[in-house]
């Protein structure tokens, strides 16, 4: 592996060093570029108590370009579909290169705490946030419990 | 353990500054900072090259991705972050220099572990003060400096002090360098005593100017009073001299009637007859009698017409003691101080800063801001001060004589000392506030004015409500310019010489006094000239004025319900002449029409520049006129009038001028040309004449109505363009009622606008809209004797008739051009047996209906 970018070094050394509460992020042994993330269900929301599995990966292009994550662990929210593929501006239009691993997933938990119905990836479920958010609500806790729930 | 603290502090600061020196797109130390627009930096290489994509000509910041557009060279474009720069630079530096600290230094060597350079922090003095000396951390012998807290070895002790040696002597020069600073203010603070001298100067020359202006007032006053005497003296004189011929007379013919009886009897040989006897003994028995009276005083000497000096001392001295006030302002802004108080204070100045104005107040009525208006004010005092009180007794009255008692009393004593009704609450409290008094004179002569002819002609016996009526004006209306103050004091001696002819002299404007007597006592007013300040009073007394409202809209009209003139049958019309062209009774748009008092009618045939006459039932009678700007030539003439000459009043629109011809249309006299300034004229439309003659134009493009003398003299303006009341948008028509006020119908605005004729806003009538009542760019208006004002309702394309306080009373008028139709009638006219005539403009033609 030729040369992995001084940022990235950086960012996984900061990220060991201080990890961010209620998350954590490690690369994957042999390759510097993918990791491993933990994310725990945000207080206050249905996904609290679940600890969600993400991967992400750093591409070629990073910090240029957008990381790549998404959901390991079946989530039911919607901006998240079935593929755990995430709706988050951040990682596609919005990127910035100022932006880094640590704040991409500050973002994606922020995510958790307060679904975008109006801006969905899963059509079912953000249906369903719409016409009745409890049931909605009452459903990801659910699957929260089901899939999530600590190991 | 102190080591131990000290490596943490360092880290920390360390932390600081290190991530103020990172690039946040490659988390590093910057490499050649670039500085973007939005303030943010980063690397010019690889990151901001990185960031731009292809051939994209745009660059987002990644901080806060704002767009920027790219230079032309590309990133290396942006400029460098000089600041960012010299931190990197510094931080290089130090770690040449310092190299040989390193290991003592105790430095970071957690912070640089990250680094390939061996760095050395920055030197907290925080941590410094701790141990060693705080600059070069060597322990060696220390000495707390004298002038800080600072703990610090011997070199660098002297070093230190050098250093505060030299921050003393900058700061030495700094002063040197303000010094110059304060010699300016110094400056300055002479420059303002000079000032104040030139002011304190300035104001002592008004004040000697103007007491010296009063002086000479008094002496012309003296004068005045002193040919007053003469006068008189002159006039008892002659009548005694006559009374002496008179007896000398009798002396005369007693002593030759005596003679010729002596001679009769004494002569010889004369034979008497008994029938002369009896003739000479009736003439002695005449003589006897006539003797006898002048020995019992039963026929009397022209009596002793007593001759004193009345005047209110006090009151005078009083004016003269509170006359005039310093005041000082602060700031170069002098306020026209408006004092009815006329204390006397000066209020000294001590801040330096300010500048102070001195400025004399002159004591002046609320409702003028005129530039001097204590003088006139003061000297229509002197005027009323100290006037001759003639008192005779009344026998000598005899109406034959030319300069009866009657006459002088008329013109000599003031209101005050002689008169009825009207007058009682001066007479009641001769010392009211200057300002009381002033308001009171202001509404009385609003009222007087309105009502003024009516009432005077009923009480002739009262010369002196006239005579009061002038006075009131005068002192509530004070002019401008002091050469009208003037005028108004030879118009006060020319009466004096000559008083039985006052009345004639004063009304010089116009030919027929008599038939006027009434109106002219009411003063029009060779004084009022100023109108500007008497708009302000309206503002100031709108109370006063609001109180009056009621009274200002009652005319007859106003108090029955169907005028003589029928107008609610009218609505067919009973003739129509004319149709487009430029032969006789053909019209090219006509506009304004008059009637003469022949009741002919007068149309102004306006793209035909002529004026047309025909009689009451449209035979054509004359036409003249033509197009040109010569004497007698019009361009689109607008508006006509009559005046109570018979003078043809026309306006020139297109020559932005007014032409007075007199009735066989003869040119007598043009005024006015193109311009905002008073007397100038943009564009102006209608106008009508008063009694008296003058002369009332609506300038359309001005927004203002302006007021002419009739031969042509600049008299008046009133109104600006706006909204509001009083102001105009393109007024176009004017009438003035029998009870003198103006009616303007302002287009624009859709109303019609009522004045005083001094145009003092009273009313306003009609809104916007089609309904009845409601007005669309009215344009002609005519009022009957009555008051009913009726008006061309030009864009609903109708005539309705008003009341004169503005109720609706009855309309009649289509659109369409058949007969009783108007297409964009413009003006009306009434003939004297209450038909109006119409000019329909774009049918072309006339109607009567």
């Amino acid at each position: 592996m030729a040369g992995l970018p001084r940022r990235i070094i950086k960012e996984t050394q900061r990220l060991m060093a201080e990890p961010v509460p209620g998350i954590s992020a490690s690369p994957d042994e042999s390759n510097a570029r993918y990791f491993h993330v933990l994310v725990q269900g945000p207080k206050d929301s249905p996904y609290e108590g679940g600890m969600f599995k993400l991967e992400l990966f750093l591409p070629e292009e990073y910090p240029m370009s957008a990381p790549k994550v998404r959901f390991m662990t079946k989530i039911y929210h919607p901006n998240i579909d079935k593929l755990g593929r995430i709706c988050l501006d951040i990682l596609k239009d919005k990127w910035s290169p100022a932006l880094q691993i640590r704040t991409v997933l500050l973002s994606i938990q922020a995510l958790l705490s307060a679904p975008n119905p109006d801006d969905p990836l899963a059509n079912d479920v953000a249906e369903k946030w719409k016409v009745d958010e409890k049931a909605a609500i009452e459903e990801a806790r659910n699957w929260t419990r089901k899939y999530a729930s600590a190991q | 353990m102190l080591e131990q603290e000290e490596e943490e502090e360092l880290t920390y600061s360390l932390d600081d500054i290190q991530k103020l020196l990172q690039c946040s797109i490659c988390l590093d130390r910057f490499k050649q900072p670039k500085l973007l627009p939005c303030q943010h930096t980063f690397c010019q290489e690889p990151c901001l090259e990185g960031l731009v994509r292809g051939y994209s000509l745009n660059l987002k910041c990644p901080e806060c991705r704002a767009e920027h557009r790219l230079p032309y060279n590309g990133v290396a474009g942006f400029p460098n972050n000089l600041t960012i720069k010299s931190f990197l630079d510094l931080r290089r530096k130090r770690t040449r220099n310092d190299s040989g600290d390193v290991e003592r230094g105790g430095g970071a060597g957690a912070a640089s572990a990250d680094c390939g350079q061996i760095e050395q922090p920055v030197p907290s003095t925080a941590a410094a003060s701790r141990s060693g000396c705080a600059n070069c951390n060597r322990e060696t012998f220390l000495a707390k400096c004298s002038h800080c807290t600072q703990i610090l070895c011997e070199p660098c002790t002297k070093s230190h002090i050098e250093q505060v040696r030299n921050d003393v002597l900058r700061l030495v020069s700094q002063l040197r360098r303000g010094i110059p600073r304060v010699s300016n203010v110094l400056s300055v603070v002479d420059d303002k005593a000079e000032q104040f001298k030139q002011r304190a100067e300035v104001a002592k020359a008004d004040v000697t100017e103007v007491i010296e202006r009063f002086i000479m007032e008094l002496r012309s006053r003296q004068r005045l009073l002193h040919n007053e005497i003469d006068m008189f003296l002159l006039g008892e004189i002659r009548s005694l001299t006559a009374h002496k011929e008179n007896l000398q007379v009798e002396i005369a013919s007693i002593s030759s009637f005596c003679q010729t009886v002596e001679s009769t009897f004494t002569q010889p040989d004369a034979e008497v007859s008994s029938d002369i006897v009896k003739t000479f003994r009736e003439q002695c028995v005449q003589f006897m009698e006539r003797v006898r009276r002048y020995e019992d005083g039963s026929l009397s000497l022209p009596s002793e017409r007593s001759l004193r000096f009345l005047m209110e001392e006090n009151r005078l001295s009083d004016v003269i003691s509170n006359f005039g006030e310093i005041s000082s302002v602060a700031g170069d802004e002098i306020t026209t101080a408006q004092n009815d108080t006329q204390s006397q204070e000066f209020t000294p100045v001590s801040s330096h800063e300010s500048t102070p104005d001195i400025n004399i107040s002159r004591s002046q009525s609320e409702a003028t801001s005129s530039p001097s208006p204590w003088r006139n004010n003061a000297s229509s005092y002197l005027r009323d001060e100290g006037r001759l009180h003639m008192s005779s007794p009344s026998s000598y009255q005899t109406p034959s004589s030319p300069r009866s008692a009657r006459s002088w009393n008329a013109d000599y004593s003031y209101p005050r000392t002689s008169l009825p009704s009207a007058t009682s609450d001066d007479a009641a409290a001769p010392r009211r506030s200057l300002q009381e008094r002033r308001r009171q004179h202001y509404s009385d002569s609003r009222i007087s004015a309105l009502i003024g002819g009516r009432v005077f002609l009923n009480d002739p016996q009262s010369p002196g409500a006239g005579r009061r009526r002038t006075n009131i004006s005068r002192s509530f209306s004070i002019p401008e310019e002091p050469y009208h103050s003037d005028s108004a004091l030879t118009l006060s001696r020319s009466r004096t010489y000559t008083p039985g002819d006052s009345f004639l002299e004063n009304d010089n404007e116009n030919p027929s006094p008599i038939g006027h007597m009434g109106t002219i006592t009411r003063s029009r007013p060779t004084v009022r000239f100023n109108n500007i300040s008497d708009e302000e009073t309206d503002s100031t007394d709108s109370e006063e004025m609001l109180l009056q409202v009621t009274n200002f809209e009652e005319n007859e009209s106003t108090h029955i319900a169907n005028s003589v003139n029928n107008y609610q049958s009218k609505g067919r019309s009973l003739i129509r002449f004319g149709q487009r062209g430029n032969d006789t009774m053909e019209f090219t748009w006509p506009r304004g029409i008059a009637v003469t008092r022949e009741d002919n009618i007068l149309i102004a045939d306006s793209s035909n520049h002529r004026v047309q006459i025909f009689d009451q039932t449209g035979r054509f009678l004359k036409s003249f006129g033509s197009y040109g700007h010569c004497e007698g030539e019009f361009d689109c003439l607008a508006g006509i009038s009559v005046n109570s000459f018979g003078q043809i009043i026309i306006v020139d629109r297109y020559n932005h001028r007014i032409q007075v011809f007199d009735h066989h249309g003869h040119f007598v006299l043009a005024f006015g040309e193109e311009g905002c300034d008073h007397g100038q004229l943009l564009y102006p439309w209608g106008v009508a004449c008063d009694r008296m003659g003058f002369i009332y134009v609506c300038d359309k493009e001005n927004h203002r109505i302006q007021v002419f003398q009739s031969n042509g003299n600049f008299v008046r303006a009133f109104g600006f363009p706006g909204h509001g009341p009083g102001q105009f948008e393109n007024p176009y028509y004017l009438s003035i009622s029998p009870d003198s006020k103006v009616y303007v119908t302002d287009s624009n605005n859709h109303r019609i606008q009522v004045f005083s004729i001094y145009g003092d806003y009273l009313f306003s009538f009609g809104s916007p809209g089609s309904m009845q009542g409601q007005l669309r760019y009215p344009k002609g208006i005519v009022i009957d004797p009555q008051g009913f004002v009726i008006v061309a309702d030009s864009g609903n394309n109708r005539v309705q008739v008003f009341h004169g306080d503005g109720r609706f009373n009855c309309m009649f008028g289509a659109y369409g051009s058949e007969s009783g139709q108007f297409k964009g009638l413009e003006d009306v006219a009434l003939l004297s047996n209450g038909n109006i005539v119409v000019s329909d403009r774009e049918n072309h033609r006339i109607q009567i209906f």
